[in-house]
C-alpha cells in the first residue's frame, strides 16, 4: 500500500499527539505527587525566597569600621593627630585604648580587635628632632583580604602623615615657615585619582547579591530533579512505569517538566523579590536575564536527572549532588577568583555552567551588557544543557533495556 | 536507658551504612576530594593584577612609576596604549583590571603647587579586588613622593633625612599574608558540617518511607535509645572523615598547625554530635526524604558558607543579620579551628566557642529525642 506524504505526516502528527498525551499524564500525575505533600510544597516555594532574603544581608566584603586599640605611650598633640586621622578616615572603629602592647596582643589573639596602634612614648620627641619615629602596625592577618586591605590602609595614612612632615620641612628649610599661600613654593607631590567603573562607589553588594540569585536557583533545580527517578526506583514503582507504553524519552520529559515549572516560579520570584527588596543596581535587561535563566534552568534539570539516573537510593543522589554543588559553587568565581585557581583547575571549571551563569548575570546587572557580548557566556550554557538531555536520556534508556 | 537495645540499633545502621557501599564511598570520598580540590584550587590573594599604561611622557620620573609598580609584585604590566579608548577597550574585555594615565606635564607638575596627578581606571565589579588594588596603588605612589621629598630636602643641602614616621608593620599569624591558610580551616568545617547532617537526615525518614517505621514502634526501645544508637556509627564515620581531612591538611597542603591536636579532635567531637543530631532531627521532622534533604542543604552548605564568618566577615552584616549567625554551629567551629590552627590559643581563649558547641549538641540531641518520642507512640 501506498501512502502520500499527507498521509504520512498524518500519521506522524497522530503518533505525536498520542505521546503528548501520555507525557501529560505522567506529568500530572508527577505534579500532583511533588504538591501533594503539603511540607514539601511549601519548602518548594518559600525556602528559595526564604534563602534569598537570608543570604543577600550577608554577601558584603566591604572593608569598614575595623575592629582598632590603640596604644598611646606618647599622649602629645601629634599622637593624637596620628589617632585621629585614623578613625577619620572611616576604615577604623577604635574600640579601646589600651596601656600596655601585650594588652593589644591580648585582644588581637582572642579576635576582640583586628588591628592594634602601637605610637611609641617618643614620638613627638623624635619627630621634632628629625628623627625617624616608629610607629608599630599589629594586624590580624588570618582574614587575609581584611588584612591586605586595612594594611594598605594603615600604610598609606602613615606614609601621608610622613609626607605632610617632611613637606614642611623643606618649606621650612627654605625660611618660608608655613606660608603656604606663597606661590613659589616648591615641593614634589604626587597623587593618584582614581575612578571605578561600574561600581564606582564599590559596593559588594552590587557585586554579590545577584550572584545569590544564581546559586539559590543551582542549588534548589538540582537537588529537587535529582531526587525525581531515583523516589520511583527506590520504592520499586519504576517497574509499573516501565510497563506502561512510556518511552523514556517521555518519561524523562513528563519527570522533568513539573520540576521545570517549580523551578521557573523560583527564577521569577526570586528575581523580583531581590530586584525590589536588596535593589541592586540593574544597568541591563531584566527580560534577556530571565531568557538565559530560563536555558540555565534547564541544564541544571538535565544534571540534576542525570545524577537520578546514577543512583539507585535517594541517600545516594543527595551525597552525590553535594559532590556536585559544592564544587559547582566554590569553583564558580562567586567569592573566589578564577584567575587566582591553577591552570588545571581553570580548565576544570569551563565545564561548569554556574561558572557562565555567574558571568552573566554580574554583567547584565552591573555592566548592562547585552547578548552581543555576552553570547560567548551563553552559548556553552545552551550546549551544555543539550548535552546533559542527551546524556540523562541515554543513560535512562540504558537503565530500562 | 537500655545499652544492649541502643547497642543492637547500632549494629543495626552499621550494617545498613556497611551494606550501601555506594554512600559509604561517598560519605568518606567527599570530604577528602573536596578539601584537596579546594585547598589547591581556591585563593582570595590579590596579586599580578593586569595593567594597562597610558604614559604620555616618557620620562626617566613617569617611567620609574611604573617600574615602582611592576616590580612590586602586585600589578603586571600588560599593554602600553596610547589613547584612552584602546585602554577602555582593554579593561571592558577584561584584558587588563586598572588603567594608568601619567600626564604629559607629570615631571613638571611634580615641583608645582598642588603636584602631579595620576589618574588611574579599574574595573570596579568587584568591590574587593578593587579595593585592594587602590590600596596598593596609594601606598606605592606615597613611598614614590616621599622619597621624592627626601631627595628635594637632600638637595636642599639637609645633609641627613629620615623620614619622620616609618609604619612597622605587622602581620600576625599569616605574615605572608596566603589566603589558603586561612581557607583550609574555614573549608574543614564546612564540609564536616555539610557531610554530618547529610548522613543522619534520611536515617529515620527512609524508615518512614519505606514502611520500618511500624516495625520499630512495636519495639519496647525508647526514643533517645534509638537516636543515640542511630548516631554512633556515624559518629564513627564522621570522626574517620576528620581524621582524614587533618591528615590532608597537614601532609598536601602544610598549614601550620601552632596549638594542641588533641584539643581539636575534642572540640572536633563535640561539633560532630551537634551537627549528627541536627541531622537526625531533621529526619524526625520531614515527612519525605525529598524534603529531608532539601532541609538539610538549606540548613547547613548556604549557611555555613554564607553565615559563618568563613570568607564574609560577620562584622559587615547588619545587626539582625548578625544575630542570625549565633545559630550557626560552623561560625563556633570556624573561630575553633583558625584559632589552634594559626594562633595555636588553647582551651582558655575557646571556652565561649566549646560551650556554644555543648549547647548546640545537647538542644539537637534533645530536639531529635522528642520528636522521636511523639512518633514513637
Amino acid at each position: 500500500m501506498r501512502s502520500s506524504p499527507s498521509q504520512h505526516t498524518e500519521g506522524m502528527s497522530a503518533r505525536f499527539r498520542e505521546s503528548m498525551r501520555r507525557i501529560r499524564y505522567m506529568v500530572r500525575k508527577e505534579f500532583l505527587q511533588l504538591v501533594r505533600n503539603r511540607q514539601n510544597f511549601r519548602l518548594l516555594l518559600m525556602a528559595p525566597l526564604f534563602q534569598l532574603l537570608i543570604f543577600g544581608y550577608a554577601v558584603r566584603l566591604d572593608v569598614q569600621d575595623v575592629l582598632t586599640v590603640v596604644v598611646d605611650m606618647d599622649r602629645t598633640g601629634l599622637s593624637r593627630d596620628i589617632v585621629d586621622s585614623f578613625s577619620r578616615s572611616g576604615y577604623f572603629r577604635i574600640v579601646g585604648n589600651l596601656s600596655s602592647y601585650d594588652e593589644a596582643d591580648r585582644y588581637l589573639e582572642r579576635g576582640w580587635a583586628t588591628i592594634a596602634i602601637l605610637i611609641p612614648p617618643d614620638l613627638e620627641r623624635r619627630i621634632k628632632g628629625e628623627r625617624t619615629a616608629e610607629v608599630g602596625i599589629r594586624i590580624d592577618g588570618v582574614d587575609t583580604t581584611t588584612a591586605s586591605t586595612v594594611s594598605g590602609y594603615a600604610d598609606a595614612i602613615l606614609k601621608g602623615f610622613s609626607a605632610e612632615r617632611l613637606e614642611a620641612r623643606i618649606a621650612r628649610a627654605r625660611g618660608i615657615r608655613y606660608q603656604r599661600n606663597q606661590p613659589d613654593v616648591v615641593t614634589q607631590q604626587l597623587s593618584v585619582a582614581t575612578r571605578s567603573w561600574f561600581n564606582p562607589n564599590l559596593e559588594s553588594k552590587d557585586y554579590f547579591v545577584p550572584g545569590i540569585f544564581a546559586l539559590i536557583l543551582t542549588f534548589f533545580t538540582i537537588t529537587v530533579t535529582s531526587m525525581a527517578v531515583v523516589r520511583e526506583k527506590e520504592r520499586g514503582t519504576i517497574e509499573q512505569l516501565m510497563v506502561t507504553p512510556l518511552s523514556p524519552l517521555e518519561l524523562v520529559l513528563g519527570k522533568t517538566l513539573p520540576c521545570f515549572m517549580v523551578a521557573l516560579a523560583n527564577l521569577v520570584t526570586i528575581t523580583f523579590l531581590g530586584l525590589f527588596w536588596f535593589e541592586p543596581v540593574v544597568r541591563g535587561s531584566i527580560p534577556f536575564f530571565l531568557g538565559v535563566g530560563v536555558i540555565y534552568v534547564l541544564t541544571c534539570l538535565a544534571i540534576g536527572m542525570t545524577i537520578s539516573t546514577f543512583c539507585s537510593t535517594q541517600q545516594q543522589a543527595m551525597l552525590s549532588s553535594f559532590m556536585v554543588l559544592q564544587p559547582a559553587v566554590l569553583l564558580s568565581g562567586f567569592v573566589f577568583p578564577i584567575h587566582n585557581m591553577p591552570p588545571i583547575i581553570q580548565y576544570v571549571t569551563f565545564i561548569n555552567p554556574l561558572r557562565y551563569f555567574i558571568v552573566v548575570v554580574r554583567e547584565i546587572f552591573l555592566k548592562g551588557l547585552g547578548w552581543d557580548v555576552l553570547w560567548p557566556q551563553v552559548v556553552p550554557i545552551m550546549v551544555m544543557s543539550v548535552v546533559f538531555i542527551l546524556v540523562a536520556t541515554m543513560l535512562f534508556r540504558k537503565q530500562v533495556d | 536507658m537500655n545499652f544492649p537495645r541502643m547497642l543492637a540499633v547500632t549494629r543495626k545502621e552499621a550494617f545498613q551504612i556497611l551494606r550501601d557501599r555506594r554512600s559509604l564511598y561517598l560519605a568518606l570520598g567527599i570530604p577528602l576530594v573536596l578539601l584537596v580540590l579546594f585547598g589547591y584550587a581556591l585563593s582570595l590573594d590579590v596579586d599580578n593584577i593586569p595593567m594597562a599604561v597610558w604614559d604620555q611622557e616618557r620620562s626617566p620620573k613617569s617611567r620609574e612609576l611604573v617600574d615602582r609598580l611592576t616590580s612590586s609584585g602586585y600589578f603586571t604590566m600588560v599593554m602600553y596604549t596610547d589613547s584612552y579608548k584602546s585602554m577602555v577597550d582593554a579593561i571592558d574585555q577584561r584584558d587588563a583590571y586598572i588603567g594608568l594615565v601619567i600626564p604629559w606635564n607629570f615631571t613638571r607638575t611634580l615641583t608645582h603647587k598642588g603636584g602631579a596627578t595620576v589618574q588611574a581606571f579599574l574595573d570596579g565589579s568587584d568591590a574587593t579586588r578593587a579595593g585592594i588594588a587602590i590600596g596598593y596603588l596609594n601606598v606605592i605612589t606615597s613611598i614614590y613622593r616621599n622619597d621624592l621629598l627626601t631627595e628635594e630636602l637632600r638637595r636642599q643641602a639637609v645633609q641627613k633625612v629620615d623620614p619622620p614616621i616609618e609604619p612597622r608593620i605587622n602581620l600576625l599569624y599569616n605574615p605572608e599574608l596566603k589566603s589558603r591558610i586561612n581557607i583550609i580551616p574555614g573549608l574543614v568545617a564546612i564540609i564536616m558540617m555539610v557531610i554530618a547532617a547529610l548522613l543522619t537526615s534520611l536515617t529515620i525518614v527512609r524508615e518512614r518511607e519505606t514502611g520500618t517505621m511500624e516495625q520499630l514502634i512495636s519495639t519496647p526501645i525508647k526514643p533517645s535509645e534509638l537516636v543515640i544508637g542511630k548516631l554512633i556509627p556515624y559518629f564513627v564515620l564522621g570522626y574517620v572523615d576528620m581524621l582524614m581531612v587533618y591528615l590532608a591538611g597537614q601532609w598536601i597542603f602544610g598549614v601550620p598547625f601552632r596549638g594542641s591536636t588533641g584539643l581539636m579532635f575534642a572540640l572536633s567531637g563535640l561539633f560532630l554530635v551537634g551537627s549528627l543530631a541536627f541531622g537526625v532531627w531533621i529526619s524526625t521532622v520531614a515527612q519525605t526524604q525529598l524534603a529531608a534533604t532539601q532541609f538539610a542543604l538549606l540548613g547547613t552548605f548556604l549557611p555555613s558558607f554564607l553565615l559563618s564568618g568563613f570568607v564574609f566577615p560577620i562584622s559587615n552584616m547588619p545587626l539582625f543579620e548578625q544575630l542570625i549567625t549565633y545559630v550557626i554551629p560552623a561560625k563556633y567551629f570556624i573561630v575553633i579551628l583558625r584559632g589552634i590552627y594559626l594562633k595555636g590559643v588553647g582551651i582558655e581563649v575557646l571556652a565561649l566557642q566549646a560551650l556554644a558547641l555543648v549547647i548546640f549538641g545537647v538542644i539537637t540531641t534533645s530536639l531529635a529525642a522528642l520528636k522521636m518520642g511523639k512518633k514513637l507512640r
